[in-house]
C-alpha cells in the first residue's frame, strides 16, 4: 500500500538488471570490448556448455581460469552465473563511431585465450573475439571462478553491427556513446539473460579436446568453434534441425520492452481504470529498475486491483517474483500475462522469452528449450529468446513435438467468431467433427412458465 | 516532691505517653509513603499505557474517469473527517474541501497519513468534474500540474482492546509546540513550575470555596495532582482520595523532572469521544478537532483543545461551540497575562472562529468483517500484544462496497419477509438469514463481508462458520471434471455443446441405488451440456457424473479447496457442506483463468513506530488451466445469459458476467455465487435453524447478488471474459455440429478445444427449405434455449 498522491513523470528509459544481486557498472569505454566479448559467447555459448558438460562430467563444478576480464567498472554477479547484459543501442552520428567494430559471423575469428585482455580487441571493428572458460556440469563458460563477468552487447541490423553495452543503475539512462549503425537507426534496447547451460542429454554431448591453458579445456575448445557456433548455435547433434543462428551481424535485436516506459501504453489506454493501473504499474518498474522488488510488488498488487484484465501487471509481477528467484511464481504471473498479451506479439515474445528463463531456472531444460523456441516464433528479434534458444537447442524434443509446441503464442489471438458469412458450399464437405454429436431430434424446448431444477 | 519536679516529671511522663502514641502513627505514614512511592515508581517505570490496535480499511484510488458517486466519494471523506467550507480561500489547512457544484470543482486539502510502507503528507489538490459528476482531472492545487491519482486514506473499522476503547498515540514532549504547552499550563496549572506537585495557595482557595459552599464543587489539582488520580485514583471526590492525590503528586515531583511528568499528562489526558472510541492526550484530539497534527494548530486551536481538558464534552468544539469559544478565549486570556502570547497574536486569536461541523457519529462499518480479522489476528498475535502494543492492522474492505452489500442483504430480506409470510418469525433468533461477501478473483482481497441480517441480534457470521448444502451451486465441479480430461488430450470428449441424456437416471453403488430427480421432475431428453448447466438439470448432471467417475468429481473439488469429499454420487448436486467462503474461494479460480489466490483480509500489520510487522504480498497458483477455467466462465455466462439465473439481467445487470445458481432440497439453502472478471460475490439466504425457505436461489439469493454487483462494480472497469490460447468460441448448429450457416433453423454458441473446433459450415441447411427460414433480418443466431416456441423464457 502506497497511498498518497503521486505524480509519475515518464520518458525515461530505465535498463536494470533483472536479478537482484547482479549490480552492473561500466564505463562507456570497455562497452565496446564487452559487446564483443558477448556476441562471441552467444555463439559459443550451446557448444560450450555441451563441451563443459562432456569435459567436467557430472557433479564437477570446477571452472576454468579466468578468460575474460572484467570491464572497467564493479560487477559482482551471482554463484550461478547468470548474467544480465543490457544492450543499448543510440542513433549515433557515424562520425561519432569511429570504432564500428562488426561482429557478424563472416569476421575473422579471434580467439584470446584463456588470458585475453580485451583491451587488445581491434578497435578497427575488424575482428570479432570468442572466449570461453570450461565449466562444470552445471554451468557455464563465461567468468572466471569466484568473480564472472557481465558483459553486454547488442547489434544493429544492416549489415554491420556495433554493440554498447551500457547497464543501467536506478533507472537513469546512461549515455551511450559508442556505436551505431552506419544507417543510424534508432533506439534499440535489448535485454540478455546469459545463464550457465545446464549440461546437455549424454546424446548430445560431443568430446572436445581441450586447448592449451585451458586445464579441462572445453571452453578453449570451443573457442576453436566459434565460428562453427556462430553458423549453427544449437550445434550439429541438435536434433530438430538448425538452432537459431546468431549472426549478429544480420541479427537486429528488438527493443527491451520490459525496460522501456509505459508512457506508450498509457496514452493508448482504452479506459480510465486501464491508464491509472498503467500508471501504477510504470511505477512499479521504475521501482523495479531501481531494485525496489518488494515496493515494485506492492504497486503491482494495487494495480492489479485497479484493472485486473492489464497483462502488463502481470508481466512485471513475474519479472519482480524473477528478481526474487521466486521462478515458479514468476512462471505463473509470465503465463498470466501471456494471456492479455496475445494479440500484442512482441509483448508475447518478451513474456515467453522470461518464461524459458524461469523454466531454464527450474531446471526444466525442454520447457525452456520450448518456450525460447515459442517466443522466437512470436518475436523473432526478441534477443532474450535468441540466445535462450541457441543455448538450449540440444534440449529441444523431437521435430513434430516442436512443431506442435512451438505454434506462436499469439496464434491463437482473439477468438475467431466462426459466423456464417458466405453462401453454404455446394457440396457437403467431410462429416462434422466430433466434439458436438450429431442429434438424433431436435432439442426439447422448454415449457412455459416453469421453473427448472436448480 | 516539689511542685516543680512533679511538673517536671508530668510532662516527661506526657511526652513519653505521645510519643509512644505517635510512633505507630509516624511508622504507619513512612510505611504508607513507602507503598506510594513505590507504586509511583512502578508506574512512570514500566507500561503506562495499554493502546488498543485499531483496524483500518483499505485506502481508495481516485483517478479520473471515475464518477465519483461510484465510489461513494463525498460519504467517504465524511466518514474520514473531512470538512467543507463555503469558499476555495478557507481550504488551507488539512481535512478541509470546498466543493463548487456549480463549476465542477472540488478544492481539497488531504490529509497526512502513515501508510505502512512510507508515510504521505497530505496535500492541496483540485478535482474537477463534468457535469454527470465524472472526474475529468486531478491537479495540484498549488502549482496546477497534473496529478494521475490520489488515494483516500483508510477508514477506521475498529480496534481490539480490553475494558473501554480508549485510543491515544504517544507523542514526545519535543513533538509538542511550546504554545501548546503554554496554553495547557495556562488552562490548568499555571504556577506547573513552582510548585512541589501541590500547589497549596490554589488548594487552600478551593478548599475555602469547598467549605463555604458546604460540598466539593473545586478541585484545585496540579497538573501533577491530576496525572496521578488518572494514573491511580477513581473520580470519587472525597477528601482521603484527595491526601493521596496529592501525596503522590509529591511523590512524583521528587522522583521526577517536570517536563517527564508533563509528557505523561498530554498523552493521558482524556479529551472526548468519537463514538465508541474515547480520545486519549493530545495528538488524537488535534487529529480528531482539527485533522492536524499538534505542531501544525494554531494558537487559537491550541487553546480550544487546552480549554477541553477541564470538561472535554461540555467544551466539545464541534458540539458546543459557543461554550468551546468561552472556555477557549478564557484560556488565552490566561495565556496573556501570564505573559505567554502577545498581545497582537491574543487579538488573532480571539477572533478565529470555531467553525460548527456536523458531528460524525461512529459506527462500526463491518462488525463481521472485523470479527474475521480478529480471529484471523488472534492465531498470530497474542491478546496482550492485540489490546495493548498499539498495532495498526491494514486490511482489504472496501467500506463504500461494504456498505452497499448490507443494504444489498438488508433490503433484499424485508423484501423475501414482506413477499412472504411463511417466511415471517416472532423471534429474532428465527428471522431468516442471509450473508454476503466480495472478493476481487485477481487479489484475493476481501472486499465486503455481510455475516447476517443484523450484528446486535447475532454475532454469528454466515459467511465463515455457517456450512450448508452448496446444492447446485457445486455443480460446475462435475462439469470441470468432465471437460479437464478433453482439454488435456484425454480419452474422453465432453465439450459444453455434448449431448448427454437428460432423463430419469438411477446411480447404483454397490447395493444401493439412487436416483436425482429434476425439478418438478421435468426431463428434457437429450440435451447439450451447456443446457444441462444453464438449466441447471439433476438428472443429466448426475449421470455425466457416473459417466467420468466420482473419482474425476472428487479430485476437481479437492482441487476448488472443496477437501476430500466422500465417494457418494450425492456430492455431484452438493450434497456436502461447506461454508460461503469456501464456494467463493472456488468460484474466484473459475474468476481468474483458473489461478488461485487465497483471499486475504489483513494487507499489512504496523506497530506504533510504523515498522510493518507483516505485509501480504501478491501470489497464484495456476489450479485449473485457463482454457478450463474459461470453458466454465463461458458455461456460467450462459446460466446469467438465459439460463438460472437470467434474473440479474432482468433486474439490470449487464456486464458480462457469470454465475450459478444453488437451491437444496426443500429449498432450505439458496444460494446465488456469480462474477465479473473482476468481482466475485456469494450470496447465501436460509434460516439458521434449516427450516424450508420454499425458493430458489434465483430467487431469495439472486435479487441481493445483483443489487450488489450494480452498485460494486460501477466504478470498476467492464471487462470481458479473456479467451485464452488453445480454445476458441464457435457459433454452430447443434444438430449437426458444423459451424452455423445462414441457413441452420438453430445456433447455439460453443466453447472448442482449438484443435477441436468445428472447421466447416453447416453442409445440411443449404436453402430455406432445409430447415427453419430465418425470417428477415433475423439470422440463426436465434438461440433455441433462450427462445422456446412459446416465447417463455426458463428460469430458476
Amino acid at each position: 500500500m502506497t497511498g498518497h498522491r503521486r505524480t509519475i513523470e515518464g520518458g525515461a528509459t530505465i535498463v536494470s538488471a533483472m536479478r537482484a544481486g547482479i549490480k552492473i557498472q561500466m564505463t562507456a569505454s570497455s562497452r565496446l570490448r564487452d559487446l564483443i566479448v558477448v556476441a562471441i559467447i552467444f555463439a559459443l555459448a550451446p557448444r560450450l556448455a555441451r563441451a563443459a558438460s562432456v569435459a567436467s562430467g557430472p557433479g564437477a563444478h570446477a571452472w576454468a581460469a579466468p578468460i575474460v576480464q572484467p570491464a572497467a567498472g564493479s560487477l559482482t554477479v551471482d554463484s550461478r552465473l547468470e548474467l544480465l547484459a543490457h544492450l543499448d543501442e543510440e542513433s549515433v552520428p557515424a562520425a561519432e563511431n569511429p570504432g564500428n567494430p562488426a561482429l557478424d559471423a563472416t569476421a575473422p575469428e579471434v580467439n584470446p585465450g584463456p588470458s585475453a585482455d580485451w583491451d587488445r580487441v581491434p578497435d578497427d571493428g575488424a575482428a570479432s573475439s570468442s572466449s570461453n572458460t570450461a565449466n562444470g556440469a552445471n554451468s557455464t563458460a563465461l567468468a572466471p571462478v569466484g568473480a564472472p563477468s557481465v558483459h553486454s552487447g547488442s547489434s544493429t541490423g544492416a549489415g554491420t553491427s556495433v554493440a554498447a553495452a551500457h547497464p543501467e543503475k536506478s533507472g537513469a539512462p546512461t549515455a551511450a556513446k559508442t556505436v551505431a549503425a552506419p544507417t543510424g537507426a534508432g533506439v534499440h534496447t535489448a535485454s540478455l539473460t546469459i545463464k550457465p547451460a545446464p549440461s546437455a542429454p549424454p546424446e548430445s554431448q560431443v568430446p572436445i579436446a581441450p586447448a592449451p591453458g585451458m586445464g579441462n579445456g572445453p571452453a578453449a575448445d570451443a573457442n576453436n568453434s566459434a565460428g562453427e557456433a556462430m553458423r549453427g548455435a544449437g550445434g550439429e547433434d541438435a536434433n530438430v534441425g538448425p538452432p537459431p543462428a546468431l549472426d549478429l551481424g544480420s541479427m537486429q535485436s528488438g527493443p527491451d520492452l520490459g525496460a522501456a516506459s509505459l508512457d506508450a501504453e498509457i496514452k493508448k489506454a482504452d479506459t480510465p481504470a486501464r491508464a491509472a493501473a498503467l500508471r501504477v504499474t510504470e511505477q512499479a518498474r521504475i521501482d523495479l529498475a531501481a531494485g525496489k522488488t518488494d515496493d515494485a510488488i506492492r504497486d503491482l498488487g494495487r494495480a492489479v486491483s485497479i484493472d485486473p484484465g492489464n497483462p502488463f501487471e502481470y508481466f512485471y509481477l513475474g519479472r519482480a517474483y524473477i528478481a526474487r528467484r521466486n521462478y515458479a511464481q514468476a512462471l505463473t504471473f509470465l503465463k498470466r500475462a501471456e494471456i492479455g498479451f496475445a494479440a500484442r506479439p512482441d509483448w508475447l515474445g518478451a513474456t515467453v522469452g522470461f518464461e524459458g528463463a524461469c523454466y531454464e531456472d527450474l531446471g526444466q531444460t525442454t520447457d525452456a528449450a520450448l518456450a525460447y523456441r515459442r517466443a522466437l516464433g512470436t518475436a523473432p528479434n526478441n534477443l532474450t529468446a535468441r540466445v535462450g534458444a541457441s543455448r538450449m537447442a540440444a534440449y529441444l524434443p523431437s521435430p513434430a513435438s516442436v512443431d506442435a509446441a512451438v505454434a506462436p503464442a499469439g496464434e491463437a489471438g482473439p477468438p475467431p467468431e466462426h459466423d456464417a458469412a458466405g453462401p453454404p458450399p455446394a457440396e457437403p464437405p467431410p462429416p462434422p467433427p466430433p466434439a458436438p454429436l450429431a442429434p438424433e431430434s431436435a432439442p426439447k424446448k422448454i415449457p412455459a412458465g416453469d421453473y427448472l431444477p436448480d | 516532691m516539689r511542685p516543680k519536679r512533679a511538673m517536671k516529671i508530668g510532662l516527661l511522663a506526657l511526652c513519653a505517653v505521645a510519643l509512644f502514641a505517635i510512633a505507630p502513627a509516624i511508622y504507619s505514614f513512612i510505611s504508607y509513603y513507602d507503598t506510594l512511592q513505590q507504586e509511583v515508581i512502578a508506574r512512570f517505570s514500566g507500561k503506562r499505557w495499554s493502546i488498543p490496535s485499531r483496524i483500518y480499511s483499505d485506502s481508495v484510488t481516485v483517478y479520473p474517469g471515475q464518477r465519483l458517486s461510484d465510489i461513494g466519494f463525498f460519504e467517504r471523506i465524511a466518514r474520514l473527517n473531512y470538512h467543507r467550507v463555503e469558499s476555495a480561500a478557507q481550504v488551507n489547512a488539512r481535512g478541509i474541501y470546498f466543493y463548487d457544484q456549480k463549476h465542477g470543482r472540488l478544492l481539497i486539502f488531504l490529509h497526512s497519513f502513515p501508510y505502512p510502507f512510507k508515510g504521505f503528507t497530505g496535500e492541496l489538490v483540485q478535482l474537477k468534474f463534468a457535469p454527470d459528476g465524472t472526474l475529468t482531472s486531478i491537479e495540484d492545487g498549488g502549482s496546477h500540474a497534473p496529478v494521475y491519482s490520489i488515494e483516500l486514506e483508510p477508514e477506521l473499522l475498529g480496534a481490539i482492546f480490553q475494558g473501554d476503547w480508549q485510543q491515544r498515540r504517544l507523542v514526545p514532549l519535543t513533538d509538542i509546540p511550546p504554545a501548546f504547552v503554554d496554553a495547557i499550563l495556562a488552562a490548568e496549572d499555571h504556577r506547573f513550575y513552582e510548585h512541589h506537585g501541590i500547589d497549596v495557595m490554589r488548594t487552600l482557595k478551593a478548599g475555602w470555596i469547598d467549605f463555604s459552599s458546604g460540598h466539593l464543587v473545586q478541585g484545585g489539582s496540579t497538573l501533577t495532582q491530576q496525572l496521578m488520580k488518572n494514573f491511580f485514583l477513581t473520580s470519587k471526590r472525597d477528601w482521603h482520595r484527595k491526601v493521596k492525590e496529592a501525596l503522590m503528586a509529591y511523590i512524583a515531583e521528587r522522583q521526577y523532572s517536570k517536563d517527564e511528568i508533563l509528557e505523561n499528562y498530554i498523552n493521558d489526558i482524556y479529551l472526548g469521544q468519537r463514538g465508541q472510541e474515547g480520545l486519549y492526550g493530545i495528538w488524537e484530539a488535534s487529529e480528531f478537532f482539527f485533522s492536524k497534527e499538534p505542531r501544525d494548530l494554531t494558537i487559537a486551536e491550541m487553546a480550544t483543545i487546552a480549554g477541553m481538558i477541564r470538561s472535554p464534552n461540555r467544551y466539545n468544539p464541534i458540539r458546543h461551540v459557543n461554550a468551546a469559544r468561552v472556555r477557549r478565549n478564557e484560556v488565552l486570556s490566561s495565556m496573556l497575562q501570564d505573559g505567554y502570547v502577545s498581545k497582537a497574536a491574543y487579538d488573532v486569536a480571539v477572533t478565529e472562529p470555531i467553525r460548527a461541523r456536523a458531528a460524525f457519529v461512529e459506527t462500526n462499518d463491518a462488525p463481521y468483517f472485523v470479527d474475521y480479522v480478529k480471529h484471523e489476528l488472534a492465531e498470530r498475535y497474542p491478546p496482550t500484544v492485540l489490546t495493548g502494543e498499539g498495532l495498526r492492522i491494514f486490511t482489504t474492505l472496501d467500506v463504500h462496497m461494504q456498505k452497499e452489500g448490507d443494504r444489498a442483504i438488508t433490503d433484499n430480506l424485508d423484501r423475501l419477509v414482506a413477499q412472504h409470510a411463511s417466511l415471517r418469525r416472532k423471534e429474532k433468533k428465527e428471522e431468516l438469514q442471509s450473508c454476503l461477501v466480495a472478493i476481487e478473483p485477481q487479489t484475493g482481497k476481501i472486499r465486503a463481508m455481510t455475516g447476517g441480517r443484523d450484528y446486535r441480534e447475532s454475532q454469528f457470521n454466515r459467511v465463515t462458520q455457517s456450512k450448508r448444502q452448496p446444492g447446485s451451486a457445486f455443480k460446475p465441479v462435475t462439469y470441470l471434471a468432465a471437460f479437464q480430461e478433453t482439454l488435456e488430450g484425454g480419452p474422453d470428449h465432453f465439450l459444453p455443446t455434448t449431448y448427454i441424456q437428460d432423463t430419469p437416471f438411477t446411480w447404483q453403488i454397490g447395493a444401493t441405488n439412487w436416483t436425482p430427480k429434476n425439478f418438478k421432475n421435468r426431463y428434457f431428453g437429450r440435451v447439450t451440456l451447456e443446457f444441462a448447466l444453464e438449466e441447471s438439470l439433476n438428472s443429466a448432471t448426475s449421470r455425466l457424473a457416473n459417466t467420468i467417475g466420482l473419482d474425476r468429481v472428487r479430485a476437481m473439488a479437492a482441487k476448488l479447496g472443496f477437501g476430500d469429499l466422500p465417494p457418494y454420487p450425492s456430492i455431484v448436486l452438493g450434497g456436502i457442506e461447506v461454508t460461503p467462503m469456501q464456494v467463493a474461494k472456488a468460484y474466484a479460480i473459475l474468476a481468474n483463468e483458473g489461478l488461485e489466490v487465497p483471499p486475504y483480509a489483513v494487507s499489512a500489520v504496523v506497530d506504533q513506530k510504523n515498522q510493518v510487522i507483516e505485509g501480504h504480498e501478491l501470489k497464484a497458483e495456476q489450479v485449473l488451466s485457463p482454457a478450463l477455467a474459461y470453458t466454465m466462465d463461458f458455461m456460467l455466462e450462459q446460466v446469467i445469459d438465459h439460463g438460472t439465473g437470467e434474473g440479474a439481467r432482468k433486474l439490470g445487470f449487464t456486464r458480462p458476467a457469470a454465475g450459478k445458481t444453488g437451491t437444496t432440497n426443500d429449498s432450505v439453502d439458496a444460494w446465488f455465487a456469480g462474477f465479473t472478471p473482476n468481482l466475485l460475490t456469494v450470496v447465501w439466504t436460509g434460516f439458521d435453524q434449516k427450516e424450508a425457505l420454499g425458493l430458489t436461489g434465483a430467487e431469495a439469493s439472486l435479487p441481493a447478488w445483483t443489487a450488489f454487483m450494480k452498485a460494486a462494480t460501477a466504478p470498476r472497469p467492464a471487462l470481458d471474459f479473456g479467451v485464452p490460447p488453445g480454445v476458441v468460441v464457435a457459433k454452430i448448429d447443434p444438430l449437426t455440429g458444423y459451424l452455423a450457416g445462414p441457413y441452420c433453423p438453430v445456433t447455439i454458441q460453443g466453447v472448442f478445444p482449438k484443435e477441436m473446433a468445428p472447421t466447416q459450415t453447416c453442409p445440411f441447411h443449404t436453402s430455406a427449405g432445409d430447415g427453419a427460414t430465418p425470417a428477415a433480418g433475423e439470422s440463426a443466431d436465434a438461440n433455441w434455449e433462450a427462445a422456446p416456441d412459446d416465447g417463455s423464457s426458463p428460469n430458476d
